[in-house]
Protein backbone atom coordinates (compact mmCIF):
# COMPACT_ATOMS: atom_id res chain seq x y z
CA UNK A 1 0.00 0.00 0.00
CA UNK A 2 1.39 3.41 -0.95
CA UNK A 3 0.36 6.95 -2.26
CA UNK A 4 0.27 5.39 -5.64
CA UNK A 5 -3.07 4.80 -4.91
CA UNK A 6 -4.17 7.91 -4.08
CA UNK A 7 -2.93 8.69 -7.55
CA UNK A 8 -4.89 6.05 -9.09
CA UNK A 9 -8.18 7.29 -7.14
CA UNK A 10 -7.76 10.91 -7.74
CA UNK A 11 -6.97 10.01 -11.45
CA UNK A 12 -10.62 8.23 -11.87
CA UNK A 13 -12.32 11.94 -10.82
CA UNK A 14 -13.20 13.74 -13.19
CA UNK A 15 -15.22 17.45 -13.50
CA UNK A 16 -18.78 17.37 -15.04
CA UNK A 17 -19.38 18.42 -18.02
CA UNK A 18 -22.07 20.96 -17.15
CA UNK A 19 -19.23 22.64 -15.30
CA UNK A 20 -17.95 23.93 -18.43
CA UNK A 21 -21.49 24.82 -20.08
CA UNK A 22 -21.65 27.56 -16.80
CA UNK A 23 -17.93 28.90 -17.39
CA UNK A 24 -18.59 30.12 -20.74
CA UNK A 25 -22.00 30.91 -20.28
CA UNK A 26 -20.70 32.85 -17.38
CA UNK A 27 -18.28 34.33 -19.94
CA UNK A 28 -20.30 35.05 -22.15
CA UNK A 29 -22.67 37.60 -20.26
CA UNK A 30 -19.62 38.82 -18.71
CA UNK A 31 -18.11 39.79 -22.86
CA UNK A 32 -21.38 41.09 -23.68
CA UNK A 33 -21.85 43.56 -20.85
CA UNK A 34 -17.98 44.41 -21.53
CA UNK A 35 -18.73 45.45 -24.76
CA UNK A 36 -21.97 47.18 -23.90
CA UNK A 37 -19.75 49.49 -21.42
CA UNK A 38 -16.57 49.99 -24.07
CA UNK A 39 -18.62 51.15 -26.29
CA UNK A 40 -20.22 54.05 -23.52
CA UNK A 41 -17.20 55.12 -21.73
CA UNK A 42 -14.18 52.42 -21.48
CA UNK A 43 -11.23 54.25 -21.35
CA UNK A 44 -7.99 52.59 -20.76
CA UNK A 45 -4.82 54.90 -20.56
CA UNK A 46 -1.24 54.93 -18.71
CA UNK A 47 0.37 57.40 -16.78
CA UNK A 48 3.58 57.55 -15.55
CA UNK A 49 4.46 59.07 -12.29
CA UNK A 50 7.97 59.74 -11.04
CA UNK A 51 9.42 56.93 -8.32
CA UNK A 52 8.36 59.16 -5.06
CA UNK A 53 9.81 58.75 -1.27
CA UNK A 54 8.04 59.37 1.47
CA UNK A 55 9.43 59.43 5.12
CA UNK A 56 8.26 59.71 8.39
CA UNK A 57 7.91 59.23 12.25
CA UNK A 58 5.58 58.02 14.70
CA UNK A 59 4.82 59.83 17.14
CA UNK A 60 1.38 59.91 19.41
CA UNK A 61 -1.50 62.30 18.67
CA UNK A 62 -4.68 62.97 19.71
CA UNK A 63 -6.48 63.45 16.51
CA UNK A 64 -6.60 60.59 13.86
CA UNK A 65 -7.98 61.94 10.90
CA UNK A 66 -7.31 59.28 8.25
CA UNK A 67 -9.00 56.63 10.99
CA UNK A 68 -12.41 58.61 11.57
CA UNK A 69 -12.76 58.84 7.45
CA UNK A 70 -11.98 54.57 7.06
CA UNK A 71 -14.77 54.43 9.90
CA UNK A 72 -17.16 56.56 7.56
CA UNK A 73 -16.48 54.24 4.74
CA UNK A 74 -17.84 51.22 7.01
CA UNK A 75 -21.06 52.18 6.50
CA UNK A 76 -20.83 54.59 2.64
CA UNK A 77 -22.72 53.16 -0.22
CA UNK A 78 -22.98 53.95 -3.97
CA UNK A 79 -26.00 52.41 -6.17
CA UNK A 80 -26.44 51.96 -9.97
CA UNK A 81 -29.51 50.69 -11.54
CA UNK A 82 -28.91 46.91 -9.98
CA UNK A 83 -28.71 47.94 -6.25
CA UNK A 84 -26.75 49.56 -3.21
CA UNK A 85 -23.56 48.61 -2.20
CA UNK A 86 -20.34 49.43 0.39
CA UNK A 87 -17.77 51.60 -1.59
CA UNK A 88 -15.42 49.30 0.19
CA UNK A 89 -17.71 46.06 1.54
CA UNK A 90 -14.91 43.25 1.89
CA UNK A 91 -13.24 45.26 4.75
CA UNK A 92 -14.38 44.14 8.36
CA UNK A 93 -11.97 46.14 10.32
CA UNK A 94 -13.13 48.29 13.35
CA UNK A 95 -11.77 51.23 12.58
CA UNK A 96 -13.29 53.38 15.14
CA UNK A 97 -11.25 51.29 17.40
CA UNK A 98 -7.96 50.68 15.47
CA UNK A 99 -8.34 54.52 15.08
CA UNK A 100 -8.23 55.23 18.75
CA UNK A 101 -4.97 53.14 19.13
CA UNK A 102 -3.03 54.39 16.35
CA UNK A 103 0.11 56.38 16.79
CA UNK A 104 -0.06 59.54 14.22
CA UNK A 105 2.57 60.66 11.98
CA UNK A 106 3.47 63.86 13.45
CA UNK A 107 4.94 65.22 10.17
CA UNK A 108 3.47 63.04 7.51
CA UNK A 109 5.67 64.26 4.61
CA UNK A 110 3.66 64.00 0.79
CA UNK A 111 5.28 62.28 -1.75
CA UNK A 112 3.79 64.32 -4.77
CA UNK A 113 4.32 63.09 -8.50
CA UNK A 114 3.06 64.06 -11.69
CA UNK A 115 -0.82 63.54 -10.52
CA UNK A 116 -1.10 61.66 -7.31
CA UNK A 117 0.70 62.48 -3.95
CA UNK A 118 0.69 60.16 -0.98
CA UNK A 119 1.61 59.68 2.30
CA UNK A 120 1.47 57.94 5.90
CA UNK A 121 -0.98 59.61 7.81
CA UNK A 122 -1.17 56.95 10.61
CA UNK A 123 -0.16 53.64 11.90
CA UNK A 124 -1.62 50.81 13.96
CA UNK A 125 0.79 48.41 15.49
CA UNK A 126 -0.01 45.68 18.23
CA UNK A 127 2.85 42.98 16.94
CA UNK A 128 0.28 40.86 15.55
CA UNK A 129 -1.78 43.21 12.91
CA UNK A 130 -0.52 46.28 11.51
CA UNK A 131 -2.71 48.64 9.98
CA UNK A 132 -0.94 52.07 7.89
CA UNK A 133 -3.29 54.50 7.25
CA UNK A 134 -2.77 56.69 3.95
CA UNK A 135 -4.19 59.74 2.55
CA UNK A 136 -3.77 60.84 -0.83
CA UNK A 137 -4.94 63.24 -3.56
CA UNK A 138 -5.26 62.38 -7.15
CA UNK A 139 -5.58 65.26 -10.05
CA UNK A 140 -6.92 62.32 -12.47
CA UNK A 141 -6.13 63.53 -15.75
CA UNK A 142 -9.53 64.46 -18.14
CA UNK A 143 -9.35 60.99 -19.94
CA UNK A 144 -9.67 59.23 -16.74
CA UNK A 145 -13.33 59.03 -16.32
CA UNK A 146 -13.59 57.72 -12.65
CA UNK A 147 -10.78 56.97 -10.17
CA UNK A 148 -13.42 55.99 -7.25
CA UNK A 149 -11.13 53.45 -5.86
CA UNK A 150 -7.44 53.27 -6.45
CA UNK A 151 -6.26 49.41 -6.52
CA UNK A 152 -2.17 48.90 -5.79
CA UNK A 153 0.13 45.89 -5.32
CA UNK A 154 2.41 46.76 -2.27
CA UNK A 155 5.61 45.58 -0.45
CA UNK A 156 6.45 45.78 2.42
CA UNK A 157 9.66 45.52 4.29
CA UNK A 158 9.83 45.36 8.03
CA UNK A 159 13.48 44.78 9.66
CA UNK A 160 14.05 42.30 6.28
CA UNK A 161 11.36 40.02 5.90
CA UNK A 162 9.31 40.85 3.26
CA UNK A 163 5.40 41.04 2.71
CA UNK A 164 3.94 41.75 -0.72
CA UNK A 165 -0.05 41.31 -2.18
CA UNK A 166 -1.06 42.01 -5.50
CA UNK A 167 -4.16 44.62 -6.21
CA UNK A 168 -6.39 41.99 -6.53
CA UNK A 169 -5.89 40.48 -2.88
CA UNK A 170 -7.92 37.83 -3.99
CA UNK A 171 -6.49 36.06 -6.83
CA UNK A 172 -2.64 35.67 -5.95
CA UNK A 173 -2.41 36.52 -2.41
CA UNK A 174 0.79 35.39 -0.99
CA UNK A 175 0.24 36.85 2.37
CA UNK A 176 -2.67 38.33 4.57
CA UNK A 177 -1.75 41.62 3.36
CA UNK A 178 -4.61 43.73 1.71
CA UNK A 179 -5.06 47.62 0.81
CA UNK A 180 -6.46 49.98 -1.89
CA UNK A 181 -7.55 53.91 -1.22
CA UNK A 182 -11.20 55.24 -1.92
CA UNK A 183 -12.02 58.83 -3.29
CA UNK A 184 -13.31 60.52 0.08
CA UNK A 185 -17.32 61.54 0.12
CA UNK A 186 -18.40 64.87 -1.50
CA UNK A 187 -14.82 65.36 -3.00
CA UNK A 188 -13.35 65.37 -6.49
CA UNK A 189 -9.47 64.43 -5.77
CA UNK A 190 -8.63 63.22 -2.41
CA UNK A 191 -8.27 59.79 -0.93
CA UNK A 192 -8.17 57.53 2.33
CA UNK A 193 -6.94 54.36 2.25
CA UNK A 194 -4.91 51.70 4.26
CA UNK A 195 -2.52 48.91 4.41
CA UNK A 196 -3.32 45.76 6.59
CA UNK A 197 -0.99 42.98 7.80
CA UNK A 198 -1.59 40.06 9.57
CA UNK A 199 1.58 37.97 11.12
CA UNK A 200 1.74 34.86 11.38
CA UNK A 201 2.77 34.08 15.24
CA UNK A 202 6.59 33.74 14.51
CA UNK A 203 6.84 36.88 12.60
CA UNK A 204 4.89 39.03 15.16
CA UNK A 205 6.84 42.22 15.75
CA UNK A 206 8.06 42.74 19.18
CA UNK A 207 10.35 45.84 18.95
CA UNK A 208 10.40 48.51 16.78
CA UNK A 209 11.07 48.39 13.28
CA UNK A 210 12.22 50.37 9.92
CA UNK A 211 9.84 49.95 7.54
CA UNK A 212 9.65 50.56 3.80
CA UNK A 213 6.85 50.34 1.77
CA UNK A 214 6.36 50.17 -2.19
CA UNK A 215 3.18 50.67 -3.79
CA UNK A 216 3.00 50.07 -7.37
CA UNK A 217 0.84 49.00 -10.89
CA UNK A 218 -2.40 51.39 -9.47
CA UNK A 219 -5.02 51.11 -11.18
CA UNK A 220 -8.07 53.37 -11.03
CA UNK A 221 -11.49 51.51 -10.61
CA UNK A 222 -14.74 52.90 -10.60
CA UNK A 223 -17.03 51.67 -7.32
CA UNK A 224 -18.77 49.85 -9.91
CA UNK A 225 -15.42 47.67 -10.53
CA UNK A 226 -14.65 48.65 -14.00
CA UNK A 227 -11.29 49.87 -14.61
CA UNK A 228 -10.65 52.98 -15.89
CA UNK A 229 -6.85 54.00 -16.27
CA UNK A 230 -3.45 52.80 -14.87
CA UNK A 231 -0.63 54.47 -12.66
CA UNK A 232 2.65 52.53 -13.90
CA UNK A 233 5.46 53.75 -11.70
CA UNK A 234 6.05 53.21 -8.11
CA UNK A 235 5.55 55.10 -5.10
CA UNK A 236 8.51 54.48 -1.82
CA UNK A 237 7.31 55.64 1.46
CA UNK A 238 9.36 54.89 4.66
CA UNK A 239 7.84 54.79 8.39
CA UNK A 240 9.05 53.23 11.53
CA UNK A 241 7.20 51.50 13.43
CA UNK A 242 6.78 50.43 17.25
CA UNK A 243 4.73 47.89 18.16
CA UNK A 244 2.27 48.22 21.77
CA UNK A 245 2.21 44.52 22.63
CA UNK A 246 0.24 45.87 25.63
CA UNK A 247 -2.75 45.94 23.43
CA UNK A 248 -3.04 42.62 23.17
CA UNK A 249 -4.83 40.64 25.58
CA UNK A 250 -4.63 37.05 26.60
CA UNK A 251 -8.14 35.43 27.39
CA UNK A 252 -7.46 31.58 26.82
CA UNK A 253 -11.81 31.17 28.53
CA UNK A 254 -13.30 28.25 26.65
CA UNK A 255 -16.88 26.42 26.71
CA UNK A 256 -17.47 23.10 25.83
CA UNK A 257 -20.90 21.40 25.68
CA UNK A 258 -22.39 18.18 23.89
CA UNK A 259 -19.09 18.12 21.97
CA UNK A 260 -18.83 21.54 20.66
CA UNK A 261 -16.28 23.90 21.86
CA UNK A 262 -16.30 27.45 22.09
CA UNK A 263 -12.76 29.23 22.85
CA UNK A 264 -11.58 33.27 22.90
CA UNK A 265 -7.97 33.07 22.96
CA UNK A 266 -6.55 36.80 22.53
CA UNK A 267 -8.06 40.45 21.69
CA UNK A 268 -6.79 43.76 20.84
CA UNK A 269 -8.52 47.00 18.94
CA UNK A 270 -7.68 45.03 16.03
CA UNK A 271 -9.20 41.59 16.45
CA UNK A 272 -11.05 38.87 18.27
CA UNK A 273 -8.61 35.50 18.26
CA UNK A 274 -11.35 32.42 18.81
CA UNK A 275 -11.51 28.57 18.00
CA UNK A 276 -14.49 26.22 17.90
CA UNK A 277 -14.82 22.19 17.35
CA UNK A 278 -17.32 20.37 16.26
CA UNK A 279 -18.48 17.19 17.50
CA UNK A 280 -17.36 14.15 16.17
CA UNK A 281 -20.81 13.01 14.84
CA UNK A 282 -20.25 15.62 12.60
CA UNK A 283 -17.56 14.00 11.29
CA UNK A 284 -18.59 10.66 10.87
CA UNK A 285 -22.06 12.05 10.13
CA UNK A 286 -23.14 10.34 6.67
CA UNK A 287 -27.24 11.04 6.35
CA UNK A 288 -27.92 12.76 3.07
CA UNK A 289 -31.34 14.87 2.45
CA UNK A 290 -33.02 15.75 -1.00
CA UNK A 291 -33.63 19.56 -1.97
CA UNK A 292 -34.56 21.59 -4.95
CA UNK A 293 -31.86 23.79 -7.18
CA UNK A 294 -32.85 24.82 -10.08
CA UNK A 295 -35.74 22.90 -10.69
CA UNK A 296 -33.61 19.83 -9.89
CA UNK A 297 -33.89 17.71 -6.98
CA UNK A 298 -30.32 17.28 -5.56
CA UNK A 299 -28.76 15.11 -2.84
CA UNK A 300 -26.13 16.35 -0.17
CA UNK A 301 -25.10 15.71 3.66
CA UNK A 302 -27.76 16.14 5.98
CA UNK A 303 -25.62 18.74 8.23
CA UNK A 304 -23.21 21.41 7.29
CA UNK A 305 -22.44 23.59 9.96
CA UNK A 306 -21.82 27.00 10.18
CA UNK A 307 -20.08 29.09 13.40
CA UNK A 308 -22.37 32.36 13.44
CA UNK A 309 -20.53 35.21 16.04
CA UNK A 310 -22.72 37.51 18.23
CA UNK A 311 -21.94 40.43 20.17
CA UNK A 312 -23.44 41.30 23.52
CA UNK A 313 -26.32 43.26 21.78
CA UNK A 314 -27.16 40.34 19.83
CA UNK A 315 -25.13 41.62 16.76
CA UNK A 316 -23.62 39.38 14.24
CA UNK A 317 -20.04 39.72 14.02
CA UNK A 318 -17.57 39.75 11.08
CA UNK A 319 -14.88 37.46 10.56
CA UNK A 320 -11.59 38.99 9.13
CA UNK A 321 -10.56 37.94 5.78
CA UNK A 322 -7.34 36.07 7.27
CA UNK A 323 -6.15 33.20 5.33
CA UNK A 324 -3.23 31.94 6.73
CA UNK A 325 -4.24 31.29 10.10
CA UNK A 326 -1.78 30.36 12.82
CA UNK A 327 -1.16 26.88 13.43
CA UNK A 328 -1.88 26.11 16.81
CA UNK A 329 -1.37 22.47 18.55
CA UNK A 330 -4.91 21.73 19.09
CA UNK A 331 -7.80 20.44 16.92
CA UNK A 332 -9.70 23.74 17.10
CA UNK A 333 -11.01 25.79 14.12
CA UNK A 334 -9.07 29.21 14.50
CA UNK A 335 -10.12 32.60 13.35
CA UNK A 336 -10.37 36.10 13.43
CA UNK A 337 -13.24 38.44 14.39
CA UNK A 338 -13.38 41.53 14.04
CA UNK A 339 -12.35 43.94 16.95
CA UNK A 340 -15.22 44.88 19.63
CA UNK A 341 -15.51 46.50 23.08
CA UNK A 342 -18.36 43.37 23.66
CA UNK A 343 -18.58 42.07 27.70
CA UNK A 344 -20.07 38.96 25.73
CA UNK A 345 -19.53 36.68 22.49
CA UNK A 346 -21.89 33.72 21.66
CA UNK A 347 -21.45 31.37 19.50
CA UNK A 348 -24.44 29.75 17.62
CA UNK A 349 -23.45 26.35 15.53
CA UNK A 350 -26.22 26.33 12.65
CA UNK A 351 -26.99 23.80 10.00
CA UNK A 352 -27.08 25.33 6.54
CA UNK A 353 -28.93 22.58 4.91
CA UNK A 354 -32.04 23.25 7.12
CA UNK A 355 -32.24 27.33 7.22
CA UNK A 356 -29.83 27.62 9.72
CA UNK A 357 -31.16 26.05 12.46
CA UNK A 358 -29.30 26.68 15.82
CA UNK A 359 -28.12 23.38 16.94
CA UNK A 360 -26.03 24.49 20.10
CA UNK A 361 -25.44 28.02 21.58
CA UNK A 362 -22.45 28.87 23.55
CA UNK A 363 -22.10 32.14 25.17
CA UNK A 364 -18.65 33.30 26.87
CA UNK A 365 -18.26 35.89 29.28
CA UNK A 366 -15.05 38.05 28.77
CA UNK A 367 -15.79 41.03 31.60
CA UNK A 368 -14.45 38.12 34.09
CA UNK B 1 -8.94 35.39 -24.98
CA UNK B 2 -10.90 33.97 -28.29
CA UNK B 3 -13.06 31.17 -27.63
CA UNK B 4 -10.94 28.42 -29.12
CA UNK B 5 -7.86 29.12 -27.22
CA UNK B 6 -10.34 29.21 -24.34
CA UNK B 7 -11.57 25.53 -24.66
CA UNK B 8 -8.02 24.38 -25.09
CA UNK B 9 -7.05 25.91 -22.03
CA UNK B 10 -10.15 24.19 -20.25
CA UNK B 11 -9.90 20.91 -21.53
CA UNK B 12 -6.15 20.80 -21.11
CA UNK B 13 -6.24 21.80 -17.11
CA UNK B 14 -9.83 20.75 -16.18
CA UNK B 15 -9.07 18.03 -14.09
CA UNK B 16 -5.38 19.87 -12.61
CA UNK B 17 -7.57 22.46 -11.27
CA UNK B 18 -10.62 20.15 -10.02
CA UNK B 19 -8.93 17.71 -8.77
CA UNK B 20 -6.69 20.20 -6.68
CA UNK B 21 -9.45 22.07 -5.65
CA UNK B 22 -11.05 18.48 -4.26
CA UNK B 23 -8.53 17.71 -2.61
CA UNK B 24 -8.76 21.26 -0.63
CA UNK B 25 -12.36 20.99 0.02
CA UNK B 26 -13.63 17.78 -0.15
CA UNK B 27 -16.80 17.89 -1.86
CA UNK B 28 -17.62 18.32 -5.97
CA UNK B 29 -19.85 21.07 -4.70
CA UNK B 30 -17.62 23.40 -3.75
CA UNK B 31 -14.46 22.00 -5.84
CA UNK B 32 -16.45 22.73 -9.14
CA UNK B 33 -17.62 26.50 -7.94
CA UNK B 34 -13.45 27.13 -7.46
CA UNK B 35 -12.98 25.46 -10.87
CA UNK B 36 -15.28 27.64 -12.35
CA UNK B 37 -14.10 30.70 -10.81
CA UNK B 38 -10.43 30.09 -11.47
CA UNK B 39 -11.46 29.53 -15.06
CA UNK B 40 -13.32 32.29 -15.38
CA UNK B 41 -10.77 34.98 -13.11
CA UNK B 42 -8.38 32.90 -16.11
CA UNK B 43 -10.47 33.90 -19.08
CA UNK B 44 -11.74 37.71 -17.72
CA UNK B 45 -7.29 38.71 -17.69
CA UNK B 46 -5.01 39.22 -19.84
CA UNK B 47 -2.38 37.18 -18.31
CA UNK B 48 0.81 35.47 -20.55
CA UNK B 49 2.38 32.83 -19.58
CA UNK B 50 6.37 32.08 -20.56
CA UNK B 51 5.41 28.08 -20.76
CA UNK B 52 3.07 25.56 -20.18
CA UNK B 53 4.81 25.04 -16.70
CA UNK B 54 4.12 28.72 -15.84
CA UNK B 55 0.32 28.60 -16.89
CA UNK B 56 0.17 25.41 -15.23
CA UNK B 57 1.48 26.35 -11.95
CA UNK B 58 -0.91 29.86 -11.82
CA UNK B 59 -3.47 28.00 -11.96
CA UNK B 60 -2.53 25.60 -9.62
CA UNK B 61 -1.92 29.07 -7.09
CA UNK B 62 -5.11 30.79 -7.83
CA UNK B 63 -6.95 27.32 -7.26
CA UNK B 64 -5.69 27.20 -3.86
CA UNK B 65 -6.16 30.58 -2.77
CA UNK B 66 -9.46 30.76 -3.94
CA UNK B 67 -9.63 27.43 -1.75
CA UNK B 68 -8.28 29.41 0.98
CA UNK B 69 -10.91 32.45 0.38
CA UNK B 70 -13.71 29.84 0.60
CA UNK B 71 -13.08 28.90 4.28
CA UNK B 72 -11.21 31.79 5.09
CA UNK B 73 -14.59 33.34 6.88
CA UNK B 74 -16.17 32.23 10.22
CA UNK B 75 -19.98 32.39 7.86
CA UNK B 76 -18.94 29.65 5.85
CA UNK B 77 -18.67 26.03 7.28
CA UNK B 78 -15.43 24.98 8.12
CA UNK B 79 -15.77 21.28 8.14
CA UNK B 80 -16.95 19.34 5.68
CA UNK B 81 -17.88 15.56 5.51
CA UNK B 82 -16.08 14.24 2.73
CA UNK B 83 -18.33 13.57 -0.38
CA UNK B 84 -16.64 10.55 -2.11
CA UNK B 85 -19.20 10.52 -4.22
CA UNK B 86 -17.17 10.92 -7.62
CA UNK B 87 -14.49 8.66 -6.04
CA UNK B 88 -14.17 4.96 -7.28
CA UNK B 89 -12.15 2.43 -5.71
CA UNK B 90 -11.31 -1.27 -6.58
CA UNK B 91 -9.51 -2.69 -3.91
CA UNK B 92 -10.13 -1.69 0.07
CA UNK B 93 -6.84 -0.44 -0.25
CA UNK B 94 -7.66 2.11 -2.58
CA UNK B 95 -10.32 3.19 -0.18
CA UNK B 96 -7.95 3.42 3.26
CA UNK B 97 -5.50 5.38 1.48
CA UNK B 98 -7.91 8.11 -0.49
CA UNK B 99 -9.94 8.51 3.49
CA UNK B 100 -6.47 9.24 5.58
CA UNK B 101 -5.25 11.63 2.61
CA UNK B 102 -8.74 13.15 2.87
CA UNK B 103 -8.52 13.43 6.62
CA UNK B 104 -5.51 15.20 6.76
CA UNK B 105 -5.86 18.72 7.57
CA UNK B 106 -5.89 20.61 4.73
CA UNK B 107 -2.72 22.02 4.72
CA UNK B 108 -1.34 19.16 4.95
CA UNK B 109 -3.88 17.30 2.49
CA UNK B 110 -2.78 20.04 -0.68
CA UNK B 111 0.52 19.77 -0.11
CA UNK B 112 0.69 15.98 -0.37
CA UNK B 113 -2.25 16.38 -2.95
CA UNK B 114 1.11 18.97 -4.99
CA UNK B 115 4.01 16.87 -3.92
CA UNK B 116 2.50 13.00 -4.23
CA UNK B 117 0.11 13.76 -7.12
CA UNK B 118 1.13 16.90 -9.36
CA UNK B 119 5.24 16.01 -8.49
CA UNK B 120 5.79 19.48 -7.27
CA UNK B 121 9.18 20.11 -4.96
CA UNK B 122 8.66 21.38 -1.79
CA UNK B 123 10.21 25.15 -3.25
CA UNK B 124 7.11 24.74 -6.04
CA UNK B 125 4.83 24.02 -3.37
CA UNK B 126 6.02 27.11 -1.00
CA UNK B 127 5.70 29.69 -4.37
CA UNK B 128 2.24 28.08 -5.15
CA UNK B 129 1.06 28.39 -1.90
CA UNK B 130 2.75 31.04 0.22
CA UNK B 131 4.26 28.79 2.76
CA UNK B 132 7.81 29.00 3.35
CA UNK B 133 9.72 25.88 1.97
CA UNK B 134 10.04 25.00 5.98
CA UNK B 135 7.00 25.24 6.63
CA UNK B 136 5.46 23.07 3.42
CA UNK B 137 8.32 20.75 4.44
CA UNK B 138 6.72 20.63 7.60
CA UNK B 139 3.69 19.90 6.22
CA UNK B 140 4.66 16.75 4.71
CA UNK B 141 6.36 15.74 7.78
CA UNK B 142 3.53 15.64 10.15
CA UNK B 143 1.05 14.12 6.92
CA UNK B 144 3.30 11.24 6.61
CA UNK B 145 3.06 10.74 10.46
CA UNK B 146 -0.67 10.75 10.61
CA UNK B 147 -0.84 8.55 7.61
CA UNK B 148 1.84 5.83 9.12
CA UNK B 149 -0.60 6.38 12.43
CA UNK B 150 -3.76 5.67 10.46
CA UNK B 151 -2.43 3.20 7.69
CA UNK B 152 0.55 1.19 9.73
CA UNK B 153 4.07 1.00 8.93
CA UNK B 154 3.10 -1.37 6.03
CA UNK B 155 2.04 1.90 3.92
CA UNK B 156 5.41 3.73 5.82
CA UNK B 157 7.53 1.43 4.44
CA UNK B 158 6.21 1.62 1.08
CA UNK B 159 5.99 5.23 1.42
CA UNK B 160 9.76 6.06 2.19
CA UNK B 161 10.62 4.06 -0.95
CA UNK B 162 8.48 6.57 -3.36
Amino acid sequence: MNLNVYKNVMNRIEIDNKCKEEIFKAMDNKQQKKVRIKGKKFLLIGIAIALLTCTGTAVCAEKLGVFDKLKENENRTWSNEYGEYNVDKFDNNNYELIGQNATDIAEPETVSGNNLSVSIESVYCDGAILVIGLSGIFDKPENIERADRLLFDAKLDINGNIYQMSKSSYDERICDMSGNMILDENSENTYTGKITLTLQPEYRMTESAETDIVISNIICQGFNYEEYGTIDDEINLHTSITPDLSKIKQFDKYIEEDGFKFAVLESSPSMISVATTYPEWYDTNTEEIEFEEGGNILTGPKYSIVALFYDENGEMMSGLPVTDLPEYNDDMIHGFLSSSDTSTITVKFCNKQNDLEVIKELTLDLSE
Amino acid sequence: MDRVKMEIFYDKYKNTVYRTAFAYCRNKTDAEDITQEVFISLFSGDYIFENPEHEKAWLIRVTVNKCKDLFKSFRFRFTVPLDDCDAVYTTPEESDVFHAVMELPKKYRIAVHLYYYEDYSVKQISEMTGYTETAVQTQLYRARKMLKEKLGKEFWYEFKCL
